[in-house]
């Protein structure tokens, strides 16, 4: 039925503990894991201390900046991941790639050490940073799944996800605790950031098997460029995933929202975050499994039911309570934990292994590209319809495009 | 696989001890109180000032090293000026990076720290202070204090809502006012906005949200849900107030009445207004866009007759002005055109428009001029 399920799982008998049996995840899976829990706490170490009135410094209106912001870093990153995507595909050089983004992340911290803490030096640190990071992201995803049999790819992404997560969540407190004992001293952010970073490319390179088997045997380099990425399903896929991340609202304006209806909130604005990753942590293995054992598909869908239902106690309560809000975050965390690593599962089961890298970054891609859309879309009907409009006209648009989702899903099977 | 682990421990173990060391180092310098070394690749110049500098003891007088050989010497004001104080937050690279400072008019290049207040923004007007800070941590929380601007000692506390902008006491020390940016209108939107809230000085409590006031153009109400307020600036009287409310794009000036709780524009791009000691200018930062960037030209008003004077100052100015007397104005320059130092420096212009500005205060950013209501209560203060 599924001819390149059945192809995987025999090459990849060697790389995964148990082949074929939901649940399992190969030790590769892990390594990446580590790999980006290390990265992220460095990563996450500097960014928590970036301050916010960098933007004011510019002379630029936050407006301004976060349209050429977004416009300039998010184009040029996405061309740049979809290169790096096609480049790795050709002779299996994903972790080549990925090493290099990850390589080009910790020699940022280095260099932070050379520009000190001026803020210029800093946002061009986190910039490149970026960049290392809009590398790596396709190649590391196309390992996970090509270093895990078809059966467990929602598993390994959800496993990769929640390790992810965790380092986003240690990052701060690293930075914080170190601060604490150390006032004023950014530099040992800095060195310490630098060390996590390096941890993180000596367990990519160390622990991640160098070729993934799947291209090893086969001569495809010589095979058109989109060759295998013409699947009806897949284009479904990547269309579609655009399409729900156009439909929904940015996380920005979903924590704004919720300091608007709480009064709890009051200046723990970024604790949001915190209580997102957290769920994203939390939910995301338990999600994973359950779409391994019934259907992807239907958990990726049901993702965004999450979204709606926390779009509807956004629209109907004008007033939130503590328990409302941590369920309204909860919501969210199950939203990320359901559809992100899902998606790339989802993706990668039509995705030929020698298209894998290139196909996962069209995905992410167009995910990325519908949030940009969302992000102006939004503030631009928030302005202009006010907020409870705007989350009324955007909750129906996601139930057509998850209608439209479904459908196009069941009319495409996998093959 | 097995050799491969084994090296990855050794690579653990081996960054653990390098960061390790480097820690311990930096914790042992940091411990010895001689040596506070500032953080790595800056060029500005340090002060050599003890740790601990009890506010309300004998000054010591802490001179920061210049680089600069041209003292910045005040513009002669007209105003007699016995023993005014300036307040600022100082902003040199070194261990009081960040704390609120005073100077006396008489020797504007001793600066006096106060260690217990570390402030974005600070106002001191009529024996009250106003500290707008942020608490750097997992999450960055910002907060406002009132102190006593003689004791330093902090009578209220409450949380803010988003970045600390703008500040100002009312000349009686009874109202303050400040401005925030509000926290998730961040740059990942496209959305921001401001809050402006009235203060009062005594309980610490909220008088009001200038949101809620009326606003009147021309004698007929308007109200727009994109209303932003920001740049408060107290009437002499306490009872009234200048402020820049900002919507689709344009950038009026409004007059405000606190007890009627109403506004009425005045004058067209007009952004952080500074209403003069004899409330006959507004002082002001007018918005120029000039191939696709926004400049701002520093500006006086003069309220009475409405004509507009250019100050001298060529550079693009973000700053709410601050006058030092009726006849001239300061405001904070970024030390580095191109924003790469954390540190700003204050200057100074005459409002006739024609003389150049001075250097006023290096380091500092933020600055208050004190003045009273009553001058014989303002020179017992500063003494």
């Amino acid at each position: 039925m599924y001819p390149l399920e059945w192809i995987e799982r025999l090459k990849l008998g060697r790389a995964a503990g148990r082949p074929g049996q939901a649940g399992a995840v190969s030790p590769v899976v892990l390594s990446l894991g580590l790999t980006s829990l290390l990265t992220d706490i460095s990563s996450e170490m500097i960014n928590s201390l970036l301050p916010a009135y960098v933007v004011l410094h510019l002379h630029l209106s936050p407006m301004q900046f976060g349209v050429i912001d977004g416009l300039y870093n998010g184009f040029a990153i996405a061309l740049l991941s979809l290169a790096a995507g096609f480049y790795a595909d050709r002779g299996a050089r994903q972790k080549a790639v990925a090493l290099s983004g990850y390589a080009l992340s910790a020699a940022c911290k280095l260099l932070l050490l050379a520009v000190g803490t001026t803020y210029a030096g800093l946002l061009f640190v986190v910039g490149l940073d970026r960049l290392g990071k809009g590398i790596r992201a396709a190649p590391r995803d196309a390992l996970i799944s090509l270093n895990t049999p078809a059966a467990s790819f929602a598993t390994a992404f959800s496993v990769h996800r929640a390790m992810d997560a965790c380092g986003s969540l240690l990052g701060p407190i690293a930075a914080f605790l170190l601060l604490a004992a150390l006032p004023g001293r950014f530099d040992a952010i800095w060195v310490t950031s630098f060390g996590f970073a390096v941890l993180g490319v000596a367990a990519l390179w160390l622990l991640v098997p160098k070729s993934p088997p799947a291209s090893d045997s086969a001569p495809t380099t010589a095979a058109p460029r989109w060759s295998g990425l013409g699947s009806r399903r897949f284009m479904v896929l990547a269309a579609c995933g655009a399409l729900l991340a156009a439909t929904s609202i940015s996380d920005g304006f979903v924590y704004l929202m919720l300091q608007q209806k709480s009064a709890t909130a009051v200046g723990y604005f970024p604790l949001f975050y915190v209580m997102t990753a957290t769920g994203y942590m939390l939910f995301s293995i338990p999600a994973g499994r359950l779409a391994d054992r019934t259907s992807r598909s239907s958990v990726f869908v049901g993702g965004y039911l999450m979204l709606i239902a926390l779009y509807t106690l956004l629209y109907w309560q004008d007033h939130l309570g503590t328990g409302a809000l941590i369920a309204c975050l909860a919501l969210l965390g199950l939203y990320y934990a359901a559809t992100e690593g899902i998606l790339m599962a989802l993706a990668s089961q039509v995705i030929p292994a020698e298209r894998r890298t290139a196909g996962i970054a069209i995905v992410a891609t167009g995910v990325g590209v519908g949030k940009l859309v969302s992000s102006i879309a939004f503030g631009a009907c928030w302005q202009g319809i006010g907020m409870s409009n705007a989350i009324l006209v955007f909750g129906i648009a996601m139930g057509i495009a998850m209608l439209v989702t479904v459908t196009l899903l069941r009319s495409a099977p996998h093959g | 696989m097995v050799k491969q682990t084994r090296i990855f421990l050794a690579i653990c173990a081996g960054s653990a001890l390098l960061v390790g060391a480097y820690l311990f180092q930096v914790k042992r310098q940091s411990q010895a109180p001689a040596a506070v070394a500032p953080p790595a690749g800056n060029e500005l110049p340090t002060t050599q000032v003890p740790d601990t500098m009890p506010a309300d003891s004998e000054p010591v007088a802490a001179e920061p090293v210049t680089p600069t050989p041209s003292a910045p010497q005040p513009a002669e004001p007209r105003m007699a000026a016995a023993s005014q104080r300036i307040f600022f937050r100082y902003t040199g690279v070194d261990s009081h990076y960040g704390k609120v400072a005073w100077n006396d008019r008489a020797h504007p290049k001793q600066a006096h720290f106060v260690d217990t207040l570390n402030c974005e923004v600070v106002y001191v007007a009529g024996g009250h202070g106003i500290c707008l800070s942020a608490d750097r941590g997992v999450f960055t929380t910002y907060n406002a204090s009132l102190f006593d601007a003689k004791t330093f000692k902090v009578s209220n506390s409450f949380p803010l809502k988003g970045i600390p902008s703008r500040a100002r006491i009312s000349i009686d020390g009874t109202l303050a006012a400040f401005t925030v940016f509000v926290t998730g209108h961040g740059y990942s939107t496209l959305d921001f906005s401001t809050q402006s809230l009235l203060i009062d000085t005594g309980t610490g409590a909220t008088l009001a949200d200038l949101e809620d006031f009326e606003v009147r153009r021309d004698g007929t109400v308007i109200k727009e849900t994109d209303f932003n307020f920001w740049g408060v600036t107290f009437t002499p009287d306490a009872r009234g107030f200048f402020a820049t409310l900002s919507t689709a794009g344009q950038h009026f000036l409004v007059r405000g009445d606190i007890a009627a709780r109403r506004m009425e524009i005045i004058h067209e791009n007009v952004e952080c207004p500074s209403l003069s000691p004899d409330a006959r200018h507004v002082a002001y930062k007018k918005r120029l866009k000039i191939d696709n960037r926004i400049l701002w030209q520093l500006q006086v008003l003069e309220l009475q007759s409405g004509r507009e004077i250019a100050l001298s100052e060529r550079r693009s100015i973000d700053d709410q002005l601050e006058w030092l007397d009726d006849r001239h104005v300061l405001y904070s320059v970024p030390a580095a055109a191109d924003d790469s130092s954390p540190s700003t420096n204050v200057w100074i212009a005459p409002i006739d428009g024609k003389s150049a500005p001075r250097l006023f205060i290096e380091n500092a950013y933020s600055p208050a001029a004190v003045r009273c209501k009553d001058p014989a209560a303002c020179a017992a203060a500063g003494s």
